[in-house]
């Protein structure tokens, strides 16, 4: 499965078209690694757990995404868009969206 | 002991009510979704698409809504938020909102063949620290509608 | 748009890939289990902290530490009756008895206006009565057991022990849910139900004193059993509820008193 944020994919046709495809996920995590964070934050610095945190919250939507796409038959999806959005605090929710076509090599 | 039989009562009822409710939602969106099947809707622009058939009309369309969950699905995600991991019933929450928003821009744009370009975009609308907030998610989607003569 | 393509639509539409397959109601139960599970241990281990310092601490800290409590009594509101002087003749008997309630707290008695049987102690030492209590009981030896439970309680520093506990679980449960308003409100409501109670074996190792007392007073412990079997008598919930109780079942504590004879 090709997946692209650009409106084509290079060097291939697009050949069909099925439509919006999309994936979302809300996660969290535990307790001690929020608390963790939050001492942290006094430091400055990266928050590994909650990097990892959108890392994996991105992984999930982006492969819901395209078991969509597999189920219509394409076999990539163009234009891909990321959206994050904080439901509650200490959580994470991403929203992966992108058009699922079916391409062919040029030529 | 009062407020906990308190809580019990209120969790015991809004589970209730945000089931059917959200049933219902479910089977709405369902059916008005296989309704919208030959409508279909792309996120890619102008350069992707084109087309020789003339065009008799090009219009924006945008679809919002304002979703929240029920207390019950609050207080699981709240409890869930303490081990880690996916809170489900939030997913539902969003999906629900989502698919509404998308499927009300889909609906203004009658008669329309095509709508390219889509955008969806999520905003929380009330702040997450109140004591019993349950939070709110805006959503909008918005397209280019495109009509062949 | 061919047939074969519009199926694949309605399978990913009724596929519902974006919502998790979970049941809510047994998420639910799962989660409020390992919730109170966790909360239980963390009870146990507060508990045991808060011993092991308090059993070593001096008289001295004890005094400075229940000076810092003010209940603001007013005395002159309740009156003194005929019931509290007897009960506080019965206290002067019982302090010198032992060392532990030596040099510390007054241990001023009230009265207190309410219906149902119960006696209790403040961490500063002052005793309250329910009229209930003194209604239905005259007996000199029960009051003098009762009397001695309460000051048990005080001899074995169980309210400075119920009280650490509770910092220590407050101050652990407050630093894991501060971002999680729902969960701390309900944690709190939680902590309510276990108040400042004692344990059981703190319970016991009271009735224990208080039955060392009377035997020293009166040379046998009839009273303590009548008592009980007043109580058995009284009772009218049935054992299971026995959790939502701050003492022992009564059968227990009798059978306990019956073989200290």
């Amino acid at each position: 499965m090709i997946l692209t944020n650009i409106e084509t994919v290079p060097g291939m046709n697009i050949v069909a078209q099925y439509g919006l495809v999309t994936g979302s996920t809300v996660r969290a995590k535990n307790a001690i690694k929020d608390f963790g964070a939050g001492l942290k934050n006094m430091v400055g610095g990266e928050l590994k757990s909650y990097t990892e945190l959108l890392s994996e919250a991105r992984q999930e939507a982006i492969a819901r995404m395209q078991q969509q796409a597999i189920k219509l038959g394409a076999n990539a999806v163009i234009n891909i868009r990321l959206a994050t959005s904080s439901v509650t605090v200490g959580a994470a929710e991403v929203y992966a969206y992108g058009t699922a076509v079916k391409v062919e090599p040029k030529g | 002991m009062n407020d906990i039989l308190l809580l019990l009562i209120l969790l015991v009822i809004t589970y209730f009510t945000g089931t059917i409710i959200e049933k219902k939602h479910f089977e709405s969106i369902r059916k008005r979704e296989i309704a919208l099947i030959k409508k279909p809707i792309v996120n890619f622009g102008a350069k992707t698409w084109n087309t020789n058939k003339k065009i008799k009309k090009i219009e924006l369309v945008t679809g919002e809504c304002v979703i929240s969950g029920d207390y019950f699905k609050n207080f699981v995600a709240s409890l869930k938020n303490l081990f880690g991991g996916r809170l489900t019933t939030f997913e539902s929450v969003l999906d629900r909102g989502r698919r509404e928003a998308i499927l009300r821009m889909r609906e203004k744009a009658i008669g329309a063949n095509f709508i390219i370009n889509t955008r969806i975009e999520s905003v929380m609308i009330n702040d997450n620290y109140g004591k019993e907030s349950v939070p709110q998610c805006a959503i909008i989607a918005y397209g280019t509608a495109i009509t062949y003569e | 748009m061919n047939k074969n393509l519009e199926d694949k639509y309605i399978s990913v539409i009724e596929d519902n890939i974006n919502v998790g397959q979970s049941n809510a109601i047994a998420e639910f139960f799962i989660l409020l289990a390992g919730i109170l599970i966790l909360f239980l241990l963390l009870y146990f281990f507060a508990d045991k902290i808060g011993c092991f310092f308090i059993d070593r601490m001096s008289d001295k800290t004890q005094i400075q530490i229940e000076n810092t409590f003010s209940y603001g009594i007013n005395p002159n509101m309740y009156g003194k009756t005929a019931n509290i002087k007897r009960l506080e003749t019965l206290r002067d008997k019982i302090v010198p008895l032992d060392k532990k309630l030596q040099g510390k707290s007054k241990f001023p008695i009230y009265e207190v206006p309410e219906k149902e049987i119960n006696a209790f102690v403040t961490p500063n030492g002052t005793i309250f009565f329910t009229r209930g209590l003194l209604k239905e009981v005259k007996d000199e030896e029960i009051l003098t057991f009762v009397l001695a439970h309460e000051l048990g309680h005080y001899a074995h520093r169980d309210h400075l022990k119920s009280i650490s506990r509770e910092i220590i679980v407050g101050l652990i449960t407050s630093i894991f849910t501060s971002q999680n308003n729902n969960i701390n409100g309900t944690l709190n409501s939680i902590s309510d139900l276990n108040g400042l109670t004692y344990s059981r074996r703190q319970e016991l190792e009271a009735d224990k004193f208080a039955n060392n007392i009377i035997y020293q007073l009166y040379g046998n412990n009839d009273g303590a059993i009548e008592f009980f079997e007043m109580l058995e008598k009284k009772e009218k919930f049935p054992e299971f509820l026995q959790y939502f109780s701050t003492h022992p079942s009564t059968k227990q504590r009798l059978k306990f008193i019956k073989n200290g004879r």
